[in-house]
């Protein structure tokens, strides 16, 4: 008997399609190891085992039929951060500890339409705000290559329900590197797609010229498959594009000879870690042998790009957790955790009069310069790789007392938020038995030829069938 | 890259101000703490007064979407029941709140 928890998210498709398994086994089969190392690795808030039965039941009757939708009958969880009708919604803050969703957001009406089956919410950061899981009010997830180590956030769970397959597929958002960084630490593939490519509607807001809702799976194809159903024009949130949706699995497995991958000198110096970077080169290696074209390349307001980003976003955090005021749902204030209270002050703080021009309106201006960096380099480059991370995953607890230290890993991932380009982060190889991840950057709406080239270098190198020993 | 950490502890945030105009109550510990962090990250944020960007335009939004319209048509919307039903004071189906003009 097959462990129905390793299969990959395209071969449970195919069985499911074949009978070789129904929706209701697979979902069992998850259930089961979610109970058995959810307690230790504390990556579900929220395990919504009658619900996840009924759609799959409600799956297996749609198969029957013949139908074949992209993610029907496969086992998803989701951060929760994502409204989820009738299941408790928390942000993983303790102002919303007792929140009840009374709406589904855009993303998870699709998912449901297209007949995934949900098991739970998934810890993170409260509010989304943390490159480490550490700030969750409801303990911090565990990273299944050593519990002693963070698995990188802000989207924590959703990156571990992977990691440890406890999911088929798992929702994040990213809103500057909140998906990339934990999928580097993690082993699995996470995408940041375009800024309005998938719809932020029902998805709580963090800083809402930056978030991006994204997702994790084992595999290159696996994502492509669950951004086939998310992508695309939400008359509820006008920031998405109305560009038509392709077909995301269509470059995937064509040649990437001649395509050329741009090195930004700027993110392989100073503060890099040299065994990160050993890792990295040889990718890059990879991609040669593939018959890539390496060309170096400059973004030189790289150095600029944090302070831009924790000018931005903290003002618009302080914007959107205003309405929290336990007036119409959730509790007092004063339950705010210490991260999401410094970064409403910040934001206070670079919004308020006197201080507006020389913080906020500067950094708007600086997000300019940070689009031509990139424009630059798109028009030498078809696509651009870059470590996900410039430090290995640090112990928990130790990110807790110096916040700056910790803004500063986010330096690779802030850009593309920045700039609203997409990122697929896969993974790279590994360093003293701790997978490390990369990013590859493309041009707006590029995801297409992003899951191009990352699948040629997951088919080179199958680094994603290793597993953590859990 | 350059130097990244910056270690400058400028005192220049009146923290109780801040608090005030984000409307969150401070300990007397945590006030002391927080002043130090944002000093720090404050500090940090001040290498952008280092580049000159007066002819740089600034970009508030990046998707080159404008006035985006949809049709004006009615929809169902959440009863009131439901929009009240997390709220933790409700009478008649509204919210209770404190006054506001009391006491000014």
């Amino acid at each position: 008997m097959i462990d129905l928890t390793q299969l990959t998210l395209s071969t449970a498709r195919d069985m499911l399609y074949k009978k070789e398994v129904s929706a209701r086994e697979l979902t069992r089969a998850y259930l089961n190891r979610i109970q058995t190392h959810n307690p230790r690795l504390n990556a579900y808030l929220t395990v919504t085992e009658e619900a996840a039965y009924a759609a799959a039941d409600a799956a297996d009757k749609r198969i029957a039929t013949g139908e074949t939708t992209p993610l029907l009958g496969i086992p998803v969880g989701l951060k929760d951060m994502y409204m989820t009708a009738g299941v408790r919604t928390t942000a993983a803050s303790r102002v919303l500890a007792d929140y009840t969703a009374q709406y589904d957001a855009t993303v998870v009406t699709r998912l449901k339409d297209a007949g995934a089956v949900i098991l739970g919410k998934l810890n993170c950061d409260a509010w989304a705000h943390g490159s480490s899981g550490e700030n969750s009010d409801f303990g911090p997830t565990k990273n299944p290559w050593n519990t002693e180590l963070i698995p990188g956030g802000s989207s924590s769970g959703s990156a571990v329900a992977i990691g440890a397959d406890l999911a088929l597929a798992a929702g994040g958002t990213d809103t500057g590197g909140s998906i990339r960084l934990p999928a580097g630490y993690t082993n699995t593939v996470g995408l940041k797609p375009t800024y309005g490519r998938v719809s932020r509607y029902g998805i709580i807001a963090m800083a809402s010229s930056l978030d991006s809702i994204g997702h994790f799976t084992k595999t290159v194809t696996d994502n492509a498959l669950y951004l086939q159903v998310t992508a695309g024009k939400d008359p509820a949130d006008a920031t998405t594009s109305p560009a038509d949706v392709p077909d995301y699995l269509a470059l995937i497995g064509q040649p990437i000879t001649g395509m050329k991958i741009g090195v930004p000198k700027e993110y392989f110096s100073g503060g890099l870690d040299p065994r990160i970077e050993t890792v990295v080169r040889d990718a890059l290696k990879t991609y040669e042998r593939l018959g890539a074209e390496l060309v170096e390349i400059s973004l030189p307001y790289t150095e600029y790009a944090i302070a831009c980003y924790y000018i931005l976003q903290p003002a618009e955090v302080s914007s959107n957790l205003a309405r929290y005021t336990g007036i119409r749902y959730g509790n007092d204030r004063a339950l705010f955790g210490d991260e999401a209270k410094r970064r409403i002050m910040i934001g206070t703080y670079v919004l308020s009069s006197g201080y507006y021009d020389a913080y906020y309106k500067k950094a708007t201006r600086l997000r300019t310069k940070v689009i031509e960096d990139f424009t630059k380099a798109f028009a030498q480059v078809d696509v651009i790789l870059t470590p996900t991370s410039p430090k290995m995953p640090w112990k928990i607890g130790e990110g807790m007392d110096d916040p700056l230290a910790v803004y500063l890993s986010d330096v690779f991932t802030v850009t593309a938020n920045i700039a609203g380009i997409p990122g697929l982060a896969l993974p790279a190889g590994f360093v003293d038995g701790l997978p490390v991840g990369m990013q590859l950057l493309g041009p707006q709406l590029s995801e297409q030829k992003l899951y191009q080239v990352g699948y040629a270098f997951e088919e080179a190198t199958q680094f994603w069938r290793q597993k953590p020993s859990i | 890259m350059r130097e990244l950490r910056y270690n400058t502890y400028m005192k220049i945030i009146n923290i109780r101000h801040i608090a005030t105009l984000s409307n969150l109550s401070l300990k007397e510990d945590e006030t002391t703490k927080f002043e130090k962090q944002l000093g720090d990250i404050v500090g940090y944020i001040q290498i952008l007064q280092s580049v000159n960007l007066d002819d740089t335009p600034p970009t508030n939004q990046v998707t080159g979407l404008e006035n985006v319209t949809v049709e004006d048509m009615q929809q169902p919307s959440l009863p009131q029941s439901l929009a009240t039903a997390q709220g933790k004071h409700v009478q008649n189906g509204h919210f209770l709140v404190s006054g506001i003009l009391e006491g000014e």
